[in-house]
């Protein structure tokens, strides 16, 4: 095999899951979640609760509230996920979360919620969170359409960083451009499709120290956006500020 | 460990970004160690299919890491079954269909006489299977008596991996690319389910990164036989047959 770079620094992945997925794999519990941390070289992770996405909000928070706590070394932090059809149980877990110390952001999937980020009842929730004193959303992004509504989040919250999850999937070019003027708006690349440069699109676009990385594992194994990332061939810097520099910055909760 | 990627495209793409020219495909098996690749002008996906294929050869003939697809429109003849009887005379080592690109469904009459004559003519054949159901329509397209037909199912996801798997089990002849199917031990899942010997490496390049791909199986815990087998030694075995 040609002679591959390797990272020789701890990684740190924003974009993570706790909790089992109806599809084909065994990655479900503790010990899996670590090894393969540990086989990736990631240091921290910023997770959210598949069951809490799915179907069972204060369930799954609460869920991931316990794999962090038992969590010794802070490698794991988890972000708060809401719900503006169960707006009841995500505004208690809002309240409930703000002064933990894991708990470093807010987790909106538009698409499992069905309903826009820019929903009026979204937006409640989510000034909510913004008074709770939260200032990192992670909003699952796979358009640039999708952008377009999640950067009016970026745009309300401008103390705030939109972490804008998969960078847009099968538009991660113009989700970059779509996002370009709004400084707080940080892009995510991790995505099934892989169209290739469009890491180094982004780095281009926005700036090397508005990318950072996720994996969305337990969905996704981290060697595929990693691979992404390393076929890039980016300079020691750029890279290390979208492997670690970036989401340590962004989030100050991790490196507390 | 040598790499063979089974699933490559050159010329002009739907978008301007990335560069998917001749030059970058071959710059990009240079740089990630990909020995052989199996490559189609994109010509023949978008424009003509004999267009494409003529130009499949052409470079193909200048270039020996690259081993020539050719590609058949099932849409654009009234005898598509005809149009692959002699491919393999003409010097082509597989058939890569691009419903995907193409927006046509796998049960679909026109396809089931392409396999037909592929079968006939001992290609292997590449098709997109990344939509639930896609591939149980493979399977049911698939022709009983064509013992020495096989096909890659390109694009499978992880949505679909289980379906895939069970088709696999009822026909031996289907193959699996494992450039879609990311969960952590998908891999390793696939290895125990159907075999190392019916996985291959099928990157997109230069349209799609590569090493995703590579890494995937260089990490994954198998042994380094079934590595070889789906970064090498199964295309290999595919296109010698």
């Amino acid at each position: 095999m040609a002679q591959r770079r390797g990272v020789d620094f701890g990684i740190v992945d924003v974009h993570t899951h706790w909790g089992p997925w109806h599809f084909p794999s065994n990655c479900h519990g503790r010990d899996s979640l670590y090894r393969i941390l540990d086989e990736a070289g990631i240091e921290k992770a910023v997770m959210s609760s598949t069951v809490a996405l799915q179907m069972d909000v204060a369930g799954g928070n609460a869920d991931l509230a316990r794999l962090v706590e038992a969590d010794g070394n802070r490698r794991l932090f988890a972000s708060v996920v809401v719900n503006p059809n169960k707006a009841s149980e995500s505004l208690g877990d809002i309240l409930r979360f703000a002064e933990h110390e894991r708990f470093v952001g807010i987790k909106y999937h538009p698409n499992y919620s069905k309903a826009p980020a820019s929903n009026p009842k979204t937006l409640e929730l989510f000034d909510a969170a913004h008074e709770a004193g939260f200032r990192a959303w992670f909003i699952h992004t796979y358009s640039t359409a999708q952008a377009g509504d999640n950067l009016k989040v970026a745009e309300r919250f401008p103390d705030a960083a939109v972490f804008l999850f998969h960078m847009g999937g099968m538009e991660p070019r113009p989700t970059a451009l779509a996002v370009k003027d709004l400084s707080n708006a940080i892009l995510e690349p991790c995505c099934t499709p892989a169209e290739r440069g469009k890491i180094g699109h982004a780095v281009r676009t926005v700036g090397a120290e508005r990318v950072v990385f996720g994996s969305d594992l337990t969905l996704i194994s981290p060697f595929h956006t990693l691979g992404m990332v390393l076929e890039e061939d980016f300079d020691e810097t750029t890279l290390r500020l979208i492997l670690r520099d970036n989401a340590l910055r962004l989030l100050p909760g991790l490196a507390a | 460990m040598r790499v063979f990627d089974c699933d490559t495209i050159f010329g002009p793409w739907l978008k301007e970004e990335p560069d998917t020219s001749l030059d970058a495909l071959l710059a990009l098996m240079e740089r990630h160690g990909i020995e052989k690749a199996l490559t189609a002008s994109t010509f023949g996906i978008f424009h003509n299919y004999n267009v494409g294929n003529e130009r499949t050869l052409e470079a193909c003939g200048k270039h020996p890491a690259l081993a020539p697809m050719a590609t058949v429109n099932p849409n654009g003849s009234t005898a598509p079954a005809s149009e692959v009887e002699d491919l393999g005379e003409r010097g082509f080592k597989a058939l890569r269909l691009y419903n995907g690109l193409q927006e046509w469904p796998l049960a679909f009459a026109p396809f089931r006489e392409i396999l037909v004559a592929a079968g006939k003519a001992r290609l292997p054949v590449i098709i997109d299977c990344d939509r639930a159901g896609s591939p149980t329509a493979l399977s049911d397209a698939m022709p009983p008596d064509a013992a020495s037909l096989r096909v890659i199912m390109a694009g499978v996801r992880y949505f679909n991996s289980a379906e895939a798997f069970a088709v696999m089990r009822s026909d031996k002849r289907l193959l699996l690319s494992i450039k879609n199917i990311i969960m952590p031990d998908s891999i390793e899942l696939a290895v125990e389910t159907v075999g190392a010997k019916r996985l291959v490496m099928a990157s997109l390049a230069p349209a799609d990164y590569v090493l995703p791909s590579i890494l995937r199986v260089d990490k994954a815990h198998i042994s380094n036989a079934d590595k070889e087998a789906i970064l090498w030694r199964n295309a290999e075995a595919l296109i010698s047959a």
